[in-house]
C-alpha cells in the first residue's frame, strides 16, 4: 500500500476517555436545563454566543493554544473529543467553530506576538469569532483565481474585492482574507498574501446569500479601499497560499465531516425504539450498517488526529475521511426516510420530522464545502501518482 | 529501528511475493495443494504465530498473526493458514500441547448431536463449509450441546464423509459428515462459552484481515494498471473519470485497513474485541460491493480474463464478504443490540 496511505491504528488512552465522560456528562447537564436544541449542521447553522462562551468558561475553546495565550496546552486528541462530542450531541458551535480550528492556529503558527497577544486569548474565551475569506465570485473550486488584492500606499494597505459564501460572516468579527499582494503571473499559487480584517470596519460591506432553506448563514463580503495596517499581515508577504493551505489536514478529517447529520441518526434510533414494529430484520440491519460504517469512520478520524499531533503529514488521508464522511451523512437521510414512514417538515412538532427536514435541505452543502468531492478525489489521485 | 515484529512482516511478504505465484494459485484450483510452500511456512514457524515459545510456538502475539494473515490475503494464498493458527491457539489456550496433525476448522454446524459413553463420544451432524479437508487431519470445532455446554472437537476426516464443494474463488469449502462417528474422550474437550466465543470471532477476523488485504492489493493492481494502460495517447490514470473511480477504491480499501487493524489491536478486551470484529466484517464486506466493481471496471475486458490474476482477488473478496455471516447478519445482530439497549447510541460506543 501506498506510504501515504498507512493509518496506524490509535486507541484513546484512559485519561482521554475519563475526560470524555466529563464533556459528556456536561452536554447532558445543559442539555437537561434546556440550554440548547439539538440540531443537524450545528457547526454550520448554530449560532450562539452563550454557548460559546460556556465552552470558553470550560476552557474548551482554542483548548489545544498555549497557555500564555489563553488556552490550555492540550493535545489536538483531547481537542477531538470535545469536537466529536459537541457534534454528536448538536450543539451550538458555530460562532467559535473557525477561529478554534483553524484562525488559532494559524496565528499560533505564523501571526506576530502582537496578532497572538491580541486574538488567541479572546478567542479562548469563546468570545471573538472569525470567518474563512477564500473562496471568491470566481474562484471556486479553482482557489488560487483570487482577484481580490491589496495595494500597498504609504503605510497603509488598501483592500479591494469580495469573498463570498462566508459562513457567519454577519455575526463574526474578523475574517483571514487570502489576496494578492502582487500582480497575478503565471504562478497563480504567488503573490498571495493573508490579512487579519475587522469585519466592522469602515468599507466592509456585507450582503446576505440566503440558503434554499431559507436561512441567512452564507454571505457576499465586499471590501472597498478598507484600510488595514502591516500589523494585520499574517505570517510572508506573497506565503498565503501556502500557509492556509497547511492546515486543510484538519479541516477535512475531523468529526465535522462525518457527523453533520448524526443527530437524526439517534433521534431515528429513539423513534425506533418507541415502535411497536422496530424489531424488523430491516430495521436492525440498516441501523447495524450504519453503526459499523460510523465507527469506521471515528476510527479513521482520530488515527489523522493522532498523526497530526506528531505533525506528520495526513492530508491525503484527511481527504479520504472528508469523502466518505459526506457519503455516511446523506447514507443516515436515505435510511431514515426508508426506515420510518414519516414526511419531513422544517416545522413539525416531531422532533425527528425536523431533523430529517434539516439535514436533508442542508446535504447539496455536504459535498461541496471544504473541497468539493470531485476537487477531493483529484487530490488522491494526484497523490496517488497518477 | 527495525523491530522484531516488522522483521516478522517483511520476511514473510518476502515469501509470498516469491513463492504464491498465479500459477501456484491457479493450480490449487485444480486440486493441487501447494505442498512445498506449505512447509516453508510451517518451518518458518508462520503457522504457530501467537502461541508462546514455552508452549513450542514462535511467540509473537495474536496481532502478528492477524497482520499476517492480511498479507495471506493480499497474495490470495489458496492454503489454510488462518484455519491452522487458529486451531493451534485453541489447543494452547485449553492447556493441550500442539498437534503434530494437520488442522481444519469450523465455526458453522447444524444439529450436531454428541453422546458421551463408557469409551468415548458419538458424533452425529454435519459440518458444513469447511476449509480444505482434503489436506487436513483433522476437523476442530466448538459444539454447544442440547443441554448448552460447549465443546472443542477434534475429529479425524477418515471417519468422516466429505461431500466436496468450493467457493466460487475455487477454495475447498466441503461438507463434513459425522454418522455415528466414535471419538476418544481426549477428543473432546470442554470449554467455556467466553471462550467459544472468542473461537468464533479469531475466526472471522481472520477471514476479515484477509480481504482487507486483497482488497489492498485490487487497489494496487488497479493503480499500476491505470498508469500502465494507454489509451487516446495517454495513461488512462490521467483521464477524470478513472482518477474519480480510483479515489473511491483508495478511500474504500484504506478505511477497511483502519477497521481491520482496530478490530485486531482490540483482542486484549474480549467484549471490545467482539463487537470491533462484528463491525469490522460488516464494514469491510459492505465496502465489496462496491470496490470489486470499480477493479473489473478499470481494467476492463483484460481483468475479465482467466489469464490476468485480479479475478484471483476479486473471486475470493466475493466468497469471503459471504464467509462466516454476510454484512446483513452481522449487521442486524450490530442493529439489534443496539436497538434493545436503553441507552442511547452514542452511549453505546
Amino acid at each position: 500500500m501506498e506510504a501515504s496511505l498507512q493509518l496506524p491504528v490509535s486507541k484513546a488512552s484512559h485519561s482521554l476517555t475519563e475526560f470524555r465522560h466529563e464533556v459528556r456528562a456536561f452536554i447532558q447537564k445543559e442539555l437537561d436545563a434546556g440550554s440548547f436544541q439539538p440540531d443537524c449542521d450545528s457547526w454550520l447553522a448554530g449560532f450562539s454566543r452563550e454557548w460559546s462562551m460556556k465552552m470558553g468558561e470550560k476552557g474548551w475553546v482554542g483548548m489545544t493554544f498555549p497557555k500564555e495565550y489563553g488556552g490550555q496546552g492540550e493535545s489536538n486528541l483531547k481537542r477531538y473529543v470535545v469536537t466529536e462530542e459537541m457534534l454528536a450531541a448538536g450543539a451550538p458551535v458555530a460562532a467559535h467553530w473557525i477561529a478554534d480550528r483553524q484562525t488559532g492556529p494559524l496565528l499560533l503558527k505564523y501571526g506576530t506576538e502582537y496578532q497572538k497577544q491580541t486574538f488567541l486569548p479572546r478567542i479562548c474565551k469563546g468570545e471573538v469569532y472569525f470567518s474563512i475569506g477564500l473562496s471568491e465570485p470566481n474562484a471556486g473550486s479553482d482557489l488560487a483565481n483570487i482577484h481580490t488584492k491589496a495595494v500597498k500606499e504609504s503605510d497603509e494597505w488598501l483592500l479591494n474585492g469580495s469573498k463570498i459564501w462566508t459562513s457567519g460572516a454577519h455575526l463574526q468579527d474578523y475574517m483571514i482574507v487570502l489576496c494578492r499582494t502582487e500582480k497575478q503571473t503565471e504562478k497563480k499559487h504567488e503573490g498571495l498574501s493573508q490579512f487579519i480584517v475587522d469585519l466592522r470596519a469602515k468599507g466592509v460591506s456585507i450582503r446576505p446569500i440566503t440558503l434554499m432553506t431559507g436561512e441567512h448563514h452564507f454571505n457576499e463580503v465586499f471590501f472597498e479601499n478598507v484600510r488595514l495596517s502591516d500589523e494585520m499581515i499574517v505570517g510572508e508577504l506573497g506565503e498565503g497560499w501556502k500557509q492556509g493551505m497547511a492546515e486543510l489536514a484538519f479541516e477535512r478529517s475531523g468529526p465535522e465531516r462525518f457527523l453533520s447529520t448524526y443527530p437524526l441518526l439517534e433521534e431515528m434510533i429513539t423513534v425506533l425504539k418507541q415502535r411497536a414494529d422496530a424489531d424488523s430484520t430491516y430495521a436492525y440491519t440498516e441501523i447495524g450498517k450504519l453503526v459499523a460504517t460510523l465507527v469506521t469512520l471515528r476510527r479513521m478520524s482520530f488515527s489523522i488526529a493522532q498523526l497530526l499531533e506528531e505533525d506528520q503529514p495526513a492530508s491525503l488521508v484527511a481527504s479520504l475521511v472528508k469523502d466518505l464522511g459526506n457519503q455516511f451523512e446523506n447514507t443516515i437521510i436515505e435510511t431514515a426516510r426508508m426506515l420510518i414512514e414519516s414526511e419531513p417538515s422544517t416545522h413539525s412538532e416531531q422532533q425527528y420530522e425536523r431533523l430529517l427536514a434539516k439535514a436533508m435541505l442542508h446535504s447539496p452543502g455536504f459535498t461541496l464545502r471544504g473541497g468539493t468531492t470531485e476537487i477531493l478525489r483529484s487530490i488522491v489521485g494526484k497523490g496517488l501518482g497518477l | 529501528m527495525i523491530t522484531i515484529e516488522r522483521m516478522l512482516i517483511d520476511t514473510t511478504e518476502k515469501l509470498f511475493k516469491q513463492t504464491c505465484t498465479k500459477e501456484l494459485i491457479n493450480d490449487s484450483e485444480n486440486g493441487i495443494f501447494p505442498k512445498i510452500f506449505w512447509n516453508e511456512l510451517d518451518s518458518m514457524g508462520i503457522t504457530t504465530i501467537g502461541v508462546p515459545e514455552d508452549c513450542d510456538g514462535s511467540g509473537f502475539t495474536k496481532l502478528d498473526a492477524f497482520a499476517v494473515l492480511k498479507i495471506a490475503g493480499s497474495f490470495a494464498a489458496p492454503i489454510p493458514l488462518a484455519e491452522s493458527i487458529i486451531a493451534n491457539w485453541q489447543y494452547v489456550e485449553l492447556g493441550l500441547p500442539l498437534p503434530n496433525t494437520k488442522q481444519t476448522i469450523s465455526m458453522i454446524n447444524e444439529d450436531v448431536d454428541l453422546q458421551q459413553h463408557s469409551e468415548g463420544w458419538i458424533i452425529n451432524g454435519t459440518f458444513n463449509r469447511v476449509p480444505f479437508t482434503q489436506w487436513a487431519d483433522e476437523l476442530v470445532s466448538p459444539v454447544k450441546t442440547t443441554t448448552g455446554k460447549w465443546y472443542l472437537l477434534t475429529i479425524p476426516l477418515n471417519l468422516t464423509t466429505t461431500a466436496p464443494d468450493s467457493n466460487i474463488a475455487g477454495e475447498s469449502r466441503n461438507k463434513v459428515i459425522c454418522q455415528n462417528t466414535s471419538i476418544n474422550s481426549s477428543q473432546v474437550i470442554a470449554m467455556t462459552p467466553e471462550h467459544a466465543a472468542q473461537f468464533i470471532h479469531e475466526t472471522l477476523l481472520g477471514r476479515t484481515m484477509m480481504m482487507a488485504g486483497a482488497l489492498q492489493q485490487i487497489l494496487t493492481m488497479s493503480i499500476h494498471h491505470a498508469k500502465e494502460r494507454q489509451q487516446f495517447g495517454r495513461p488512462i490514470g490521467k483521464f477524470q473519470a478513472i482518477k474519480q473511480q480510483l479515489a473511491v477504491l483508495t478511500g474504500l480499501a484504506t478505511s477497511a485497513n483502519v477497521i481491520a487493524d482496530s478490530a485486531a489491536t482490540a483482542t486484549v478486551d474480549n467484549i471490545q474485541f467482539q463487537t470491533e470484529v462484528k463491525i469490522a466484517k460488516t464494514y469491510i464486506s459492505q465496502s465489496i460491493s462496491k470496490a470489486v466493481p470499480i477493479a473489473h471496471q478499470i481494467h476492463a475486458a483484460i481483468g475479465f480474463t482467466h489469464e490476468h490474476p485480479l479475478h484471483q482477488y476479486t473471486r475470493r473478496l466475493w466468497s469471503w464478504r459471504d464467509e462466516y455471516g454476510s454484512e446483513a447478519f452481522w449487521a442486524k445482530q450490530i442493529g439489534e443490540n443496539v436497538l434493545s439497549s436503553s441507552k442511547s447510541l452514542w452511549n453505546q460506543l
